[in-house]
């Protein structure tokens, strides 16, 4: 079974901080969703919304049209892992399964079979207080998948994680897209899910900045780096311009193209050392965005 | 299964598979067994060798020795009760139970099943045990365990719904306090100290008596038929002019149930409506 989430209007207020501001988007099934936003965006809180653990201020939270509460056994509809560290210390992997597989309604069967899937069979039956926070990420992962569902809701699944649970994580989110399940995964770094996502929803500060294909996410327009032996003259004289320095120590211009950058150096007799552009890849779009956002 | 059935078996599940359970258990059929032999040893025939009452009925004797599981025990029913709630706190693990289950009515109905369950539990392992400790003493000093008397099964059984009680009580107390440290503070300070003074100054006045019947642990005492602290009387002939004033058996259920109806309920208005982040 597949479903659509939607949030709607959503709006979360704590006091005088709107956690989440009107946001409103959709999520298809039969791919992967990147959920983005720097820390504090209100990513989490969206998602703790959806899943009926936090009230909303106002607006609407639905998976399959209905509210996560209205569901009669969700964990066989809707998975989610939301932090690492969810998890009794004194209890094995396998007795938290269980222990959630008989509250969810679930076939006890599914315990054994998730946990082959995550990799931890064979530490099941060890106290979780001795899992590393990868070992938890995948006992998060294995209880999300626990009741088999088709909406799978994952808040930064990859935070602690050594390279190859990256690269396990993004094959396992394809993998469930392509057996048509609806996936939405966050994230604070677009790289980390960027080569898994096919659809963006970027919020910042409770709002949506971007919501679409991940390749319609605009690489940001290149910067050009820029360097003297006279650093000091140099930036004074493109001092409107100069937003960074580079690993060494060179000039990351933003705001003008390199023959400009060449053009003032030259009006100001500097001799450039060096002169050129560099990519900044989809991240410096995601970051652009964010930026743009919050100027 | 029932959303309910689900919710209960998972908490039963979730108290069985932390330690603190076999730890408060074996503590408790320790201490109970401990209490109710020395009580049998010095209320007994024994008694007067070691410079104790003599003469004591029989009755009064197996009441007192039987009904240590619950007049010392108590607190391990309350105290696991509180912690089935307030160790999903401490440990953040109402996410994953919420999610199972988003319904917060039936999960603190869950919780309050398994407090009840819990606390029945116990109360038949402290029996056991202050029963079979206590019993194998008394006649061993030659005196009448009365193990064929109606009136001792009415005690053991009405000591086992006092425990279940007390656990339920433990699972509204959890749901209001929510933070483990202060409910196991709270739990600690009144039982041990605030109300065994209140119930020693209650005696003093005869209008201060009838109030102090009500407090929960002269309550349960009351429910059970018998307890240390009623019995000081009976005990020590020089506190005989103190007043005693007890509840009826059913009136100390009454309040126990009752005091277990507000606490949940109030924990149902407050921190149970809360968001869980």
């Amino acid at each position: 079974m597949t479903s659509v989430i939607e949030v709607r209007e959503l709006t979360k207020r704590y006091r005088d901080v709107h956690a989440v501001d009107g946001l409103s988007f959709a999520v298809a099934p039969g791919r992967v969703t990147g959920f983005l936003g720097p820390n504090g965006a209100g990513k989490t809180t969206t998602l703790r919304i959806l899943l009926g653990l936090v009230a909303a201020s106002s607006g609407s939270a639905t998976i399959g049209g209905r509210r996560y509460r209205d569901l009669a056994r969700p964990l066989r509809e809707v998975g989610a892992s939301l932090e690492a560290t969810s998890f009794h210390p004194g209890r094995s992997a396998r007795d938290h399964l269980r222990i959630q597989a008989i509250a969810g309604g679930v076939p006890r069967e599914r315990v054994a079979v998730v946990l082959e899937q995550v990799g931890l069979a064979d530490v099941a039956g060890r106290r979780v207080a001795g899992y590393s926070l990868g070992m938890r990420q995948r006992l998060g992962l294995a209880a999300a998948l626990l009741g088999d569902p088709g909406v799978l809701l994952l808040d930064e699944p990859i935070n602690g994680l050594d390279p190859e649970g990256i690269r396990w994580v993004r094959s396992l989110l394809r993998a469930l897209a392509a057996e048509g399940r609806t996936v939405l995964v966050s994230s604070h770094v677009l790289s980390e899910v960027e080569q898994a996502v096919d659809e963006l929803v970027v919020i910042d500060r409770g709002r949506s900045v971007y919501q679409g294909p991940t390749s319609g996410l605009a690489p940001a327009h290149p910067r050009v780096i820029v360097d003297a032996t006279d650093r000091v003259a140099l930036a004074a004289a493109l001092a409107p311009h100069v937003v960074g320095a580079a690993d060494d120590g060179a000039l990351l211009l933003d705001g003008i193209d390199a023959a400009q950058a060449g053009r003032l150096a030259f009006l100001a007799g500097i001799p450039l050392t060096q002169l050129g552009t560099q990519e900044q890849g989809l991240e410096g779009g995601f970051l652009e965005l964010i930026r743009g956002a919050q100027a | 299964m029932s959303a309910l059935a689900r919710a209960s078996a998972a908490e039963l599940a979730r108290v069985l598979s932390t330690r603190i359970w076999w730890i408060l258990m074996l503590v408790l059929v320790g201490y109970a067994a401990f209490i109710a032999a020395i009580l049998a040893l010095f209320l007994g025939q024994l008694g007067p060798l070691l410079g104790g009452t003599a003469d004591l009925p029989a009755r009064d004797i197996a009441d007192l020795v039987y009904s240590s599981a619950t007049s010392v025990g108590y607190l391990v029913p309350v105290l696991l009760g509180a912690l089935i709630v307030t160790s999903e706190h401490r440990h953040r693990t109402l996410t994953p139970t919420l999610l199972a289950e988003p319904r917060r009515g039936v999960v603190v109905t869950g919780k309050a099943i398994a407090g009840v369950t819990v606390g029945a539990v116990t109360g038949v392992a402290g029996l056991l045990a202050s029963v079979g400790i206590g019993a194998a003493v008394i006649a061993a000093g030659g005196g009448d365990p009365l193990l064929g008397d109606p009136e001792t099964w009415g005690l053991v059984l009405r000591a086992v719904l006092a425990m279940a009680l007390w656990g339920l009580v433990g699972v509204g107390l959890g749901g209001l306090v929510a933070n483990q440290v202060v409910a196991i503070v709270l739990l600690l300070v009144f039982t041990q100290f605030l109300e065994p003074i209140l119930r020693f100054v209650g005696a003093i006045w005869e209008w201060s008596a009838q109030v102090g019947k009500f407090l929960p642990g002269a309550a349960s005492d009351a429910l059970v038929g018998a307890g240390l602290f009623s019995s000081v009387g009976a005990l020590d002939p020089s506190a005989a002019g103190m007043h005693q004033a007890a509840l009826e058996w059913w009136q100390g259920g009454l309040v126990l149930g009752g005091l277990a109806a507000v606490l949940i309920a109030l924990s149902l208005l407050t921190t149970w409506r809360r968001d869980v982040a």
